[in-house]
């Protein structure tokens, strides 16, 4: 019997440290040079949900990890948390879309080398029959007025993301602070959030991106859009090494080569949901002509 | 109604076609809760063998502090934990988070107190004469707990059980220390709350589905080991 | 002065409120065989249990083989492995009889080969050698305790601390189980057992107390019996053997003790009318001084004649004056009498 239980105890470590191998790949090796060998040490990407939950990385990362040799660790929470993560060095890169806090944080001097990888916008999207009339709104902040003043549901993200502080920036222009029964704040990442709204029939600001990609599971449709008022732009940052030595920072620069590079660009420029580009890419301006958008380029 | 069914019947159809991933997520979804079961079980058992036959004053109140233990959001031992593993936090240093062996060491901390209060109830509920049997016949300390532990070896087997039972479904811890990130610390219960956060409801139910397969099998496993044990 | 194995001065032991041991002197000598005498109840196993280190006394000193318990936790150790205990109830632990058996000597360091062959031996010295491969949990109460005893024998122990060990044992095992205990002093080893049927005392033990209530007395109270106390004709009454019923003046029903002190028995050659209920007819089986008073022992309930059928004793203390008056001879039929109010009743339920 003691043998027995003693085969078994042992079986069961043996196994359990045979399934966290093959769980996990990626054990980190020292050297972060390109190696090619895939077992370079791994970069930690910290990021919104709303770039993850379109399936964007998962075309975008790949070709990288092979060409630099070590995998890159998605971790995916809301902006605020990126750069939280960003700042206590607990991630290597960032890529998020707030461009004030994003200066903020640059001008704490907690992230180097800022670069502008794409944009799209933000939607304001809810039930097809809209009592609130938002689609004949004068702009983006009058489209959440109608909606306070008829007070029909509204679900935000009401979790300090990219997406959060834009809308919050919206009541602001309509000097209007939202609260009711009326106004719900999930908490959780843009999927999640929309399927709140999608259940509860409600108004919601979403950007481009996450819609469409779920666009198949819901029922909301576009109510109000304004490419140029609700642009929603994306930047990548490498967290500083002089605050955070022991962060993977030429793993971090380049990742941030690799987005900004007309290699990665173009296959951002080519993501498409249903035949619709969920992203623009924007790192390498076209010809002088008409930018949707300023692109903020820091000289590298 | 017809809804809720069609996102089944999608999962079946999913679980046909074994994904990659999934089987990764799975092997470390069971990796990681068997690791931290046995931790916590080497810790526990002592402990609550130890602290369940003796008699002293405030084991009443440090067995209440125990049970309040049990209370502990999953979520919460993450969070506490995460502040100690971040980069600036006190176990900054040993670059855990964000590895499976973040995830192991938080669902060791959350099995721990309950594999330690039902071996404590166990070491309790074991007949006294099983004690003073062992004493009289020349069994040293250890030879006495060693000796308990054979005798209610039913009960301390459950509390191994529940243990393991805890850890395998949590999803608080296994999202705040272990990132959630895809080929690496994606478990089968973040894989869940990713593909509901993102509407793929079939895929979700497949996943649980797929979890609930191994638990049971795992029970069923425990089962034969008791059949076993108890003559 | 011989060796004592245990010798206990002022021990009391209390639950709570309740005082359930209260020994003012107690002493076994080495190499002896001891009895403590009581109805259930009275104290013994917990007084066993004390003296095997098991739990601890609430006041008194206690010395085995001279040393003094409760000076060092390892002290103590050392002396709780010189004395085994077998419960009244053993407990049989989840394994086969044989493991049961060698668990003693493999807890102290004995190599397990060695062990079983200890094992197997004093299996077979309690007539279970067949049932070595036995899982123990499934045996009857006669042979778990026989089994408990096998535990205890293994082991060799100076002392054992024995809780009534012919309760539940047919005639055939008790008579081998008598004839191991016997033989316990011969191997050295000092036996203190605890019976409430006063025969068993008598026939094993070199000294006997009695123990009722948690109070501990020296010697055997004379007249000491146990029996079942039964209702006939509206009167309570035991029957301790054809021919000799007690009459006792008591509520209380079922098994019971019942005492009679010696020195209200009356003797009379002729069946007394009086107001005593309890005229009973015998033999004087012994005739002994003690102190300035005769004892003298009748053998009630037997019929005039086989030498050898021994009944029941009953003891009456006279003056040696008496003694001379009657002109008391051995084997004389006598009749002994006494009062149902001078029985004591211990035990018994109310109806």
């Amino acid at each position: 019997m003691r043998t027995r239980a003693i085969a078994a105890a042992m079986l069961a470590l043996s196994v359990s440290l045979a399934a966290c191998g093959l769980g996990c790949r990626g054990a980190p090796e020292d050297s972060s040079a390109p190696n090619g060998s895939g077992r370079g040490r791994p970069i930690r990407l910290a990021t919104t949900t709303s770039t993850e939950n379109t399936g964007l990385l998962d075309l975008l990362l790949p070709p990288f990890e092979r060409w630099w040799g070590a995998p890159v660790h998605v971790i995916a929470v809301g902006t605020g948390r990126a750069l939280q993560l960003g700042r206590n060095g607990d991630a290597d890169v960032l890529l998020v879309h707030a461009p004030e806090a994003e200066e903020a944080f640059m001008a704490e001097g907690a992230g180097v080398n800022r670069r502008s990888v794409m944009f799209n916008d933000f939607l304001v999207v809810g039930p097809s029959a809209d009592p609130a009339a938002v689609a004949r709104a004068d702009g983006p902040a009058d489209a959440l007025a109608r909606i306070a003043r008829a007070e029909t549901p509204f679900v935000s993200r009401g979790d300090d993301s990219g997406t959060h502080k834009m809308e919050l920036s919206l009541w602001k222009k309509a000097s209007l602070e939202p609260a009711g029964g009326w106004y719900l704040e999930a908490g959780q990442g843009m999927g999640a959030t929309l399927l709140v709204a999608e259940e509860k029939r409600a108004y919601c600001l979403t950007d481009r991106g996450t819609f469409l990609a779920m666009r198949a599971n819901l029922a909301l449709v576009p109510l109000y859009e304004n490419p140029e008022a609700l642009a929603n732009h994306y930047s990548i940052i490498a967290v500083n090494p002089a605050v955070h030595p022991d962060t993977n920072y030429f793993g971090a620069m380049a990742l941030v080569a690799w987005v900004t590079s007309p290699e990665g660009q173009q296959i951002i420029g080519d993501f498409r949901v249903d035949g619709e580009a969920l992203f623009h890419p924007l790192a390498v301006p076209p010809a002088p002509q008409s930018a949707l958008a300023p692109a903020p380029a820091t000289a590298p | 109604m017809r809804w809720t069914l069609e996102q089944f019947a999608e999962a079946l159809r999913l679980l046909g076609s074994l994904d990659r991933q999934v089987l990764g997520a799975l092997a470390l979804s069971l990796g990681v809760a068997t690791l931290s079961t046995v931790l916590a079980t080497a810790a526990g058992l002592p402990i609550g063998i130890a602290v369940g036959l003796a008699r002293f004053r405030g084991k009443r109140l440090l067995t209440t502090v125990l049970h309040t233990l049990l209370a502990l959001p999953t979520v919460l031992i993450g969070l506490v934990l995460y502040t100690a593993l971040s980069s600036r936090g006190l176990l900054g240093s040993w670059r855990l988070l964000y590895t499976p062996a973040a995830i192991v060491l938080g669902q060791f901390v959350l099995a721990l107190p309950l594999v330690t209060a039902l071996a404590l109830a166990a070491a309790e509920g074991v007949d006294p004469r099983v004690r003073l049997t062992a004493l009289t016949l020349g069994a040293g300390r250890w030879k006495v707990a060693r000796t308990i532990l054979a005798e209610g070896r039913g009960a301390f087997l459950a509390a191994v059980v529940a243990g393991f039972g805890r850890v395998f479904g949590e999803v608080g811890i296994s999202m705040m220390l272990g990132g959630n990130i895809r080929g690496y610390t994606r478990t089968v219960t973040t894989a869940v709350a990713l593909e509901t956060a993102r509407g793929e409801v079939p895929l979700g139910i497949a996943l649980g589905l797929v979890l609930m397969a191994v638990a049971l099998a795992v029970n069923l496993l425990f089962l034969h080991l008791r059949r076993r044990a108890a003559p | 002065m011989t060796d004592l194995a245990v010798e206990v001065c002022g021990l009391t032991k209390d639950y709570g409120p309740r005082r359930v041991l209260d020994v003012d002197r107690f002493a076994v000598e080495a190499g002896s065989i001891s009895a403590v005498v009581g109805p259930n109840g009275s104290g013994k196993t917990t007084l066993l249990g004390i003296l095997a280190l098991l739990e601890p006394s609430s006041a008194g000193e206690i010395a085995l083989w001279g040393e003094p318990v409760g000076r060092s936790r390892a002290a103590d150790r050392r002396l709780r492995r010189r004395a085994v205990m077998v419960h009244e109830r053993p407990w049989m632990f989840h394994t086969t009889v044989l493991e049961n058996v060698a668990y003693g000597p493999v807890a102290r360091g004995m190599g397990r080969a060695e062990a079983q062959r200890r094992a197997a031996e004093a299996l077979q010295r309690v007539g279970l050698a067949h049932a070595a491969g036995w899982p123990a949990p499934a045996l009857s109460a006669g042979e778990a305790r026989r089994t408990a005893l096998a535990r205890a024998l293994a082991v060799e122990p100076d002392l054992v601390l024995l809780d009534e060990p012919l309760a539940d044992l047919d005639a055939q095992h008790r008579a081998a189980v008598e004839q191991i205990v016997r033989e316990l002093p011969s191997r050295g080893t000092t036996v203190l057992l605890t019976t409430h049927r006063l025969e068993t005392a008598y026939r094993l033990a070199d000294r006997c107390a009695s123990l009722i209530e948690g109070r501990l007395h020296d010697a055997l109270p004379d007249n000491h019996f146990s029996g079942t106390v039964a209702e006939a004709d509206g009167e309570a009454v035991m029957d301790l053997a054809p021919g000799c019923r007690l009459h006792l003046a008591t509520p209380l029903r079922g098994p019971a003790h019942v005492v009679v002190d010696p020195r209200t028995v009356i003797l009379s050659r002729t069946p007394p009318a009086s107001s005593a209920r309890n005229s009973l007819a015998g033999r004087i089986a012994a005739l002994a001084v003690e102190g300035d008073r005769i004892r003298v022992t009748v053998d009630v309930g037997v019929p005039a004649s086989p030498r050898g059928v021994r009944g029941v004793p009953i003891v009456a203390l006279i003056t040696d004056r008496s003694l001379r008056e009657m002109r008391l001879v051995l084997n004389e039929p006598i009749w002994v009498v006494f009062k149902t109010v001078s029985l004591d009743v211990y035990g018994g339920k109310s109806p």
